[in-house]
């Protein structure tokens, strides 16, 4: 029998229909991994089955017992688990707080401290964690976060686990851990479905992929006698071209100087050069001072010193703003946070980043409008231009503050994980018009925790550990790259220039 | 600056530390202004505001606004007083039906709140329109309310040396206990700050927001209506007019002592100790004997904007460290 059955799901918002008839099935002790590009419905059905959405009609049965999960709480009582993309614990909660909200112990008198922080520590203890219980949620790493997360689904005994793309925010290292984890549970026979992007980590971890596209569910593959190409080309629907690889060469004069470039506790000094049409790649740990650099290049973050030579004249830099004026952006991490405004359209979202340059304060609808069309052709968004940006998916998000960045027509823009939460199709096109900027001499410091990313946009990677830098390589193989995050010296004829080992 | 992270963590720090200062410059200026008869009088002054505050300290915990607390308390106090005067109710059962009233108002707006997903302020700001002009439709001339029970509960004292306790003070003290209770020690309390803290989480944790926000409005209310009863007791009348503006009052006092209007964070202790500053503002003013009762709201005004304004400081300064 088994563990979770979906048939002839169909769920319909204004205007799309998101989920279309999807039959679909999880055996116990098995990893499912669904797979497709954003607005296929992964996530949709990921929200029907965690209680977040309730279907327009078909049929969800949990050990073959039929259920209808109104909201969390009740899909918790179906035992159906969920793990979330985003950490979902309470900040100023202790971890023991977050672990055993609305399950308490309690004596006469309330709640039972002791109790509840043993307990706590026990649930930490059977997932192999071992932490301070008392702490505050906001003061231990996102990673851990999650797996605390995932401790506490787990602790509710479900039947079956639904993760929807829990490893978005995760370190390579607390993937691999994430992983053992998931493999143990399914050993104990825990049904689990994993929502993901990374193709890499779906093949890590699945027993069977099932692929949607446009609401319907196009196949269901054995992880063994398929291969990632195979599961891309369900994806997207047609057969795949070899992607375009194009980097761009070093040579060229350094537009973009800048020298000892720090922040009290934060970075240490890093001195950084960026040719015109260069694709300068930027790499490191969580923690290592990515985000940090980045944020203190455009002058983000208060008490950044450096010297910054803007095609051979010294400027002077203290906010994102006076950076945009030499043509420096950049397009943050934290998208929802630092980068949009949800409550405006994607029109108005894309002509602010215009607005800079416009000659009047007053910029024509029509004008607006299509520059807003231009954008979204050219990055393949879905949607349309009066739509309000909080109603995207992540990865169109991602999309509109390209749009944005590019309407403005920068010299240099700084990426900040910008295929995060993004799809593949969205990805090589994303790709492919960052390397068609760079070849008109937009130059572009490219930051991604994908190595094979970096290694195929950038011939030149800087590599930064706990924040100062920690060297420069060229032509360098992803493995290169994770020797020296980890901690090993560059060695001379490794950043010497034009060393030929290309991909591993 | 370990000074400063320390006050940034633990947010009713500063409003001791404040407390203390203005203790000892008024004790440094004034004779015998730092007594425990002082202090019984103003809790028992104080004890309106302080059980409104506490309603309010809780919504603020929730995430949520409470704008009707001062309706609600005016029209409370004038159907204690109508049904006492006017139908012979004994004080005791016309307090339990106005809170039981207050209540079930809070909740109904509450439930509108969640159910229409509208802003609270917006939701509640009607619902003060409302219990406002409820008051003065049923009573548009002050009522005096004189019965014995009420003159002998608003006379009551439990002498323990200088200091004494009137019905008035005794019961916010309890309400502050149950309410430091509640948030510390139940479930109740910790549903409150997870659904004020961080929602989406406290849904996926099966906790129920909705069901969560209805009870803090029905509890603010709860409050507000217990505070006009209170009224009527510490003034023997009840006014549609009056507690104007108190539930802005309330709110400033639970901010004093160290609650987020963002949610999540707040205690019943500090929103007491808020409060308490407030009234001891009125004391030292009235002990300057010179000053007029307007000087009172500009030290209040003045005594607010300084607090957040050092907190804000305070937590700029814990962090860049």
């Amino acid at each position: 029998m088994n563990a979770l059955e979906l048939a002839r799901i169909t769920k319909s918002f204004p205007g799309v229909r998101a989920l279309d008839g999807v039959d679909f099935e999880v055996r116990a002790g098995e990893i499912h991994a669904l797979v497709g590009q954003n607005g296929a419905g992964k996530s949709t059905l990921a929200k029907v089955l965690t209680g977040l959405e309730r279907p327009d009609s078909g049929e969800l049965r949990v050990g073959g017992r039929v259920v209808e999960p109104r909201d969390p709480r009740d899909a918790l009582a179906c035992g159906l688990g969920a793990v979330h993309q985003e950490v979902d614990l309470v900040p100023e909660f202790s971890l023991a707080e977050n672990l055993l909200l609305g399950r308490e112990p309690r004596r006469w008198w309330g709640i039972e401290r002791r109790e509840l922080e043993a307990r706590a520590r026990a649930a930490l203890a059977e997932f192999g964690l071992d932490l301070d219980v008392r702490r505050p949620a906001k003061s231990v790493p996102l990673g851990v976060q999650q797996l605390v997360c995932i401790a506490r689904a787990i602790a509710e005994r479900p039947h079956v686990l639904v993760y929807d793309e829990p490893t978005a925010s995760l370190e390579e290292r607390e993937v691999e851990r994430l992983f053992a984890e998931m493999r143990r549970l399914a050993a104990s026979g825990l049904a689990q479905v994993f929502v993901a992007h990374s193709l890499e980590q779906v093949f890590a971890i699945a027993d069977r992929i099932t692929v949607l596209r446009d609401g319907r569910r196009v196949g269901t593959f054995e992880a063994a006698a398929t291969t990632p190409h195979a599961i891309v080309e369900a994806m997207l629907g047609g057969a795949l071209g070899a992607a375009p690889v194009r980097r761009v060469a070093t040579d060229a004069a350094a537009w973009l100087d800048v020298r000892a470039l720090r922040r009290a506790g934060a970075l240490e000094p890093v001195d950084l050069t960026v040719a015109r049409g260069e694709v300068l790649g930027l790499v490191g740990l969580v923690g290592s001072g990515r985000t940090e650099l980045a944020r203190a290049l455009v002058g983000a973050n208060d008490g950044v010193h450096g010297e910054w030579r803007v095609d051979g004249r010294a400027v002077r830099i203290g906010s994102p703003r006076e950076a945009a004026a030499f043509g420096l952006v950049l397009s943050p991490e934290d998208r929802k946070v630092d980068g949009l405004c949800l409550g405006l359209t994607v029109r108005e979202n894309i002509a602010l980043g215009a607005q800079r340059r416009a000659r009047f304060a007053l910029q024509s609808r029509r004008a607006e409008a299509e520059l807003a069309e231009r954008w979204i052709r050219a990055l393949g968004i879905a949607a349309r231009p009066e739509q309000r940006v909080g109603t995207l998916s992540g990865g169109n998000q991602q999309k509109v503050i390209l749009a944005r960045l590019f309407a403005a027509e920068p010299r240099l823009v700084v990426l900040d994980e910008p295929t995060r939460g993004v799809d593949v199709g969205a990805k090589s096109q994303l790709e492919a018009r960052i390397a068609e900027c760079a070849e008109r001499g937009l130059s572009v410091l490219f930051i991604s925790s994908e190595l094979d990313e970096v290694v195929r946009r950038a011939r030149r990677v800087l590599v930064l550990r706990e924040r100062r830098l920690a060297g420069e390589l060229v032509d360098a193989t992803t493995s290169d790259l994770r020797r020296m995050m980890a901690g090993a010296e560059a060695s001379p004829d490794e950043t010497a220039r034009g060393r030929g080992a290309h991909g591993e | 600056m370990k000074v400063a992270r320390f006050l940034a963590e633990r947010p009713l720090a500063l409003t001791l530390v404040v407390f203390g200062l203005f203790a000892a410059f008024a004790g440094a200026r004034y004779d015998g202004i730092l007594s425990w008869r002082v202090l019984a009088n103003l809790i028992e002054d104080d004890a309106e505001l302080g059980l409104a505050a506490l309603g309010a300290t809780f919504v603020l915990i929730g995430g949520g606004l409470d704008l009707s607390i001062g309706a609600v308390c005016a029209c409370s106090g004038v159907l204690v007083a109508t049904l006492v005067t006017g139908h012979g109710v004994e004080p005791a059962l016309a307090f339990g039906c106005v809170t039981a009233v207050g209540a079930a108002f809070g909740a109904f707006q509450g439930w509108v709140i969640e159910r229409a997903a509208l802003p609270p302020f917006l939701v509640t700001l009607a619902g003060l329109f409302l219990a406002r002009s409820a008051a003065l439709a049923l009573a548009p001339e002050s009522i005096a309310v004189d019965h014995p029970t009420l003159a002998a509960l608003g006379d009551a004292r439990l002498e323990l040396g200088d200091f004494s306790f009137g019905v008035l003070g005794g019961a916010w003290l309890l309400a502050t206990l149950g309410g430091a209770w509640l948030l510390a020690l139940s479930r109740f309390g910790r549903a409150v700050r997870a659904v004020g803290g961080n929602p989406r989480a406290a849904a996926n944790f099966g906790l129920r927001p909705a069901r969560v926000r209805i009870a803090l409005y029905a509890l603010s209310a709860g409050c507000a209506a217990l505070a006009g009863a209170a009224h009527v007791v510490y003034g023997g009348s009840a006014s549609a007019i009056a507690a104007n503006g108190m539930e802005l009052d309330a709110i400033a006092a639970a901010v004093i002592g160290g609650t987020a209007l963002s949610g999540g964070v707040g205690s019943a202790f500090g929103t007491a100790l808020g409060v308490l500053l407030f009234g001891f503002i009125q004391t030292v003013i009235l002990f300057e004997g010179t000053l007029g009762a307007g000087w009172t709201r500009i030290a209040v005004g003045a005594l607010f904007l300084g607090f957040v304004a050092a907190r804000r400081l305070i937590e700029r300064w814990a962090r860049a460290t």
